[in-house]
């Protein structure tokens, strides 16, 4: 459980700046009303955009994961000195901001971009694309072309080889569906992970994750076990708080990175010989 | 005298429909397993004279969730973006996420955090899944207060 508040503040409770909520109920009433109504209009103006800030939230996370995991990132495409922040897997990618990132070992340095709301070829047919809310792509990757839509309409979209890891985001909190949900996007755009057949990926990335703002339950919490156990992807539960650890310096090593999992030797079942003979 | 709005009504009045809905029935919902367990459970009977302070508690603990813990992603992304560049401001459609929204924003986080810490409330009392979680929280900053002022 929680802890309500700092006890260590304790002595000072008796202070005149602090004011107990039970005896000075109506006092804090009053605080909250005043401070409603101060800022009224900041919360209207921002209240619509909501989804936006979780999104960007989790799209610092990705960042700070590959900071944290050795990686130098920059900024790349500034418009007019602004971040322009792509909301839809709509638009043009070049009109909008990404960041870049890049790793050295001995001699080689190796690019990479992270966008957001870009279209992701899926990886089982190339005709169709799905869209992650945050990808990593080999530097340069993003495509375009015009005969995706009805009309002339020009899709930017990566290459399913070019796309080396993939985030989704809801600001939801956790339930069964939602989680399984997500293991369909990884199967269409990563659908080596269900068969354990990718390849490791040098330099590491994050595997395919799967963010969350709520936080878990003991049901979720087994579901996460299981698909992680089986899979390599993250499930991260409640990125307002507790689940941002995982993105510290000290956290990063506990996220999964894309590649194969290391199976125990016995995970496989023992078929028993001549049961691939042809019973007729 | 002015009438008295329930309090979750000033938090969501202008609210975009949709986060004024879900703030409204969250409240509702948990204010539900409040009274029956004020009503029920004895050790919480004493809320039973503190009703109010128990609903502008939880209207504060949805409005952090809801708003002001998304506020805080947007402020740190504001940070990463304009200490990694030399980026003024974000564009996220028509609207321009610039340093004096930002500050308004910034504004509105510390304003609140002091309301909070002017009764002593810190933000991880409101990083409940339970509603009986919550009820265990508003015990402890009953006894917290009462040993508090013992002690004085």
């Amino acid at each position: 459980m929680p802890k309500p508040m700092n006890e260590n503040n304790g002595d000072k409770a008796a202070g005149k700046s602090f004011r107990s909520p039970f005896k000075d109920a109506a006092v804090m009433d009053n605080e909250i009303i005043s401070f409603i109504n101060k800022y009224k209009a900041t919360v209207t103006e921002h209240g619509k955009r909501m989804s936006d800030y979780f999104e960007m939230s989790c799209f610092n996370l990705i960042v700070k994961y590959y900071v944290n995991s050795g990686y130098e990132v920059q900024i790349a495409n500034l418009k007019q000195g602004k971040f322009r922040y792509k909301c839809s897997p709509a638009g043009i990618q070049s009109n909008f901001s990404h960041f870049e990132a890049s790793i050295t070992y001995g001699a080689m340095t190796y690019y990479f971009e992270i966008h957001h709301n870009l279209p992701v070829q899926s990886s089982h047919d190339e005709t169709i694309v799905a869209t992650p809310d945050i990808s990593v792509i080999k530097k340069g990757a993003v495509k375009y072309r015009n005969d995706y839509y009805d009309t002339k309409k020009t899709l930017s979209y990566v290459e399913n080889p070019n796309m080396l890891t993939f985030c989704e985001v809801k600001h939801f909190a956790p339930f069964p569906e939602l989680i399984f949900n997500f293991m369909g996007v990884v199967n269409e755009l990563r659908g080596e992970i269900l068969d354990n057949s990718e390849e490791n990926l040098w330099p590491k990335h994050i595997a395919p994750s799967l963010m969350i703002s709520g936080k878990s339950t003991k049901p979720t919490d087994n579901i996460k076990a299981s698909l992680e156990g089986r899979y390599v992807i993250n499930i991260l539960f409640d990125l307002f708080y507790s689940g941002r650890s995982a993105f510290w310096k000290s956290g990063v090593s506990s996220l999964q990175t894309a590649g194969w999992l290391d199976l125990p030797d016995d995970w496989m079942v023992n078929i028993p010989e001549g049961i691939d003979d042809d019973p007729f | 005298m002015p009438k008295e709005y329930p309090i979750i009504n000033i938090f969501t009045s202008q609210l975009p429909k949709e986060l004024a809905v879900r703030m409204y029935n969250e409240f509702q919902d948990r204010m539900k397993t409040v009274m029956w367990q004020v009503q029920n459970v004895e050790r919480y009977k004493f809320l039973n004279d503190h009703i109010k302070l128990v609903e502008d508690i939880l209207a504060l603990s949805i409005f952090h969730r809801r708003v002001v813990a998304s506020l805080d992603g947007a402020l740190t992304f504001f940070r990463t973006v304009t200490q990694m560049s030399g980026a003024t401001g974000i564009s996220i459609g028509k609207y321009e996420f610039t340093a004096e929204e930002k500050n308004k924003l910034l504004s509105l986080t510390i304003s609140y955090r002091q309301l909070l810490k002017k009764f002593l409330i810190t933000q991880d009392m409101f990083e409940f899944q339970d509603t009986r979680e919550f009820m265990r929280i508003l015990l402890r900053l009953k006894q917290l207060w009462e040993n508090a002022e013992t002690n004085e």
